[in-house]
């Protein structure tokens, strides 16, 4: 069985990629290990997990998640399962408090903890790209553990429209250049995959792009990334 | 000039490897990374940031720091390895020197305190940094760097993951030759068992700043280890 495995949060959950796509992959079987309100910290560990436990897959695709996003290792693993094992996905208070938020139901008695934990976290921090350095280096990373291992993968932003001008008085984030020369990751500077979704229907520029779209919009996601893999030799 | 990259916290900043450790890679020069009170979160991004600001060195060494330790972006140093990055760790170690910007300094405390409480076990931050190794050493061999790591103070036991899900992962550092194996040596006990007894027995076995004596003896582990796996 040649299985295609994605992972990401709720973007990557709620995508359920077309016969022709996986097909196309050269996959018959597809896993989606993505769960929503996770973190790229997330993404980059229970990959690695995965792989541990069942070996390569023949393709990795990971639309890539919010960097502000992280996680700590404070749950039931009972309630969690085999890769995800004790982590516990954190985000603003604001979004763990959504209805939608699956994990809302598993804070149980640590509830106020994490919401006092999650305050002075996103208190502290004033500058984004801090957060940008941190998901840089683990996009670095888990490119690294793929292709060490082999396997053909592709990543793309899904939500963070990055700007490379924010990093121009960021002398440490260099390491973003070892992320552009990779064709194995779609150029985070000029692609982010919900904002291509959104301007598929020529939209109205002032609506938010970061919203979960239906299968028509991922089948015009599916075909961006499908002529991308032609054109670049990814398979 | 042949460049050995060292990387870790106090460690390795207070590690000054002999001429003959050096030259024992073949190598002249040495860059020693370490900072003290850093995690090994900060050893895998000022890695990759140093590669891509200054190429590959010939060789990395890491003595692999405290697994609970991190770090968050609140500094305007803006240095060019560390840029915004403040090393975290339980909070009566946090100096009040730190430069947090509009932050204040007891918010840091305060967030530190929170987050150990919430944490039930050590044990579970060793699945971030097992991760990390993993990942940091991939990224070296995709770069065709030489290196080698080593637990310096952590005293891993595999009893304490008994039971633990999703740390299938630990294979992957169990079978890597360029990691020492993690459940049997660490780099500060070591150094202590090279002591006299009198002075081994004041001395604490994982949390130490050895003398040059005995990173002498470091050493020359090391360049045994090295000959068996060129072996």
């Amino acid at each position: 069985m040649n299985t295609l495995l994605i992972n990401g949060c709720s973007f990557g959950h709620i995508w359920e990629p077309t016969v022709n796509f996986v097909d196309q992959a050269k996959c018959d079987d597809v896993k989606n290990i993505s769960r929503p309100g996770t973190s790229f910290q997330r993404t980059l560990r229970t990959t690695i997990e995965w792989v541990a436990q069942n070996g390569n897959p023949s393709m990795v695709v990971i639309p890539i998640t919010f960097a502000h996003r992280w996680e700590l290792p404070i749950c039931d693993d009972k309630k969690v399962g085999p890769i995800d094992g004790i982590w516990m996905p954190l985000q603003t208070n604001t979004a763990m408090e959504n209805a939608h938020n699956p994990w809302k139901f598993r804070l149980g008695s640590q509830e106020d903890k994490i919401k006092k934990i999650n305050d002075l976290y996103y208190g502290l921090i004033s500058n984004t790209v801090g957060y940008w350095d941190k998901m840089f280096t683990e996009i670095i990373s888990l490119c690294a553990f793929l292709e060490q291992r082999k396997i053909p993968y592709l990543m793309w932003d899904m939500c963070n429209d990055f700007d490379e001008d924010l990093l121009a008085d960021h002398p440490f984030v260099q390491k973003a250049q070892l992320i552009k020369q990779n064709k194995n990751v779609i150029n985070i500077f000029s692609f982010c995959g919900n904002k291509y979704m959104w301007r598929l229907k020529e939209r109205d520029i002032g609506e938010p792009f970061n919203q979960h779209w239906g299968s028509e919009e991922y089948k015009g996601l599916e075909s961006y990334i499908l002529q991308y893999i032609h054109n670049n030799q990814i398979l | 000039m042949k460049t050995i990259l060292l990387n870790g916290c106090s460690f390795a900043e207070c590690w000054k490897p002999s001429d003959k450790f050096i030259s024992s890679f073949g190598c002249d020069n040495l860059i020693n990374l370490g900072k003290a009170g850093t995690s090994f979160q900060r050893t895998c991004r000022s890695t990759i940031e140093w590669v891509a600001q200054n190429g590959s060195p010939d060789f990395v060494l890491i003595p692999i720091t405290f697994s609970h330790r991190w770090e968050l972006a609140l500094n305007k140093g803006e240095d060019d390895i560390d840029g915004s990055w403040v090393p975290l760790q339980n909070s009566n170690f946090l100096s009040d020197g730190y430069n947090v910007q509009e932050s204040s300094i007891d918010d840091v405390k305060k967030l530190c305190d929170q987050y150990y409480k919430i944490i039930p076990t050590l044990k579970t931050f060793w699945d971030k940094m097992f991760t990390d190794i993993i990942t940091l050493s991939a990224f070296l061999e995709k770069q065709k760097i030489n290196y080698l790591m080593w637990d310096m103070c952590n005293g891993f036991d595999k009893r304490h993951i008994e039971g633990y899900k999703a740390f299938e992962k630990i294979k992957f550092i169990n079978q890597n030759k360029s990691i020492i194996n993690i459940w049997s040596f660490c780099g500060n006990r070591y150094m202590r068992d090279t002591m006299q007894d009198d002075v081994k027995s004041k001395t604490p076995e994982l949390a130490h700043h050895h003398a040059p004596e005995q990173h002498r003896h470091l050493e020359d582990y090391i360049m045994e280890h090295l000959k068996h796996i060129a072996q």
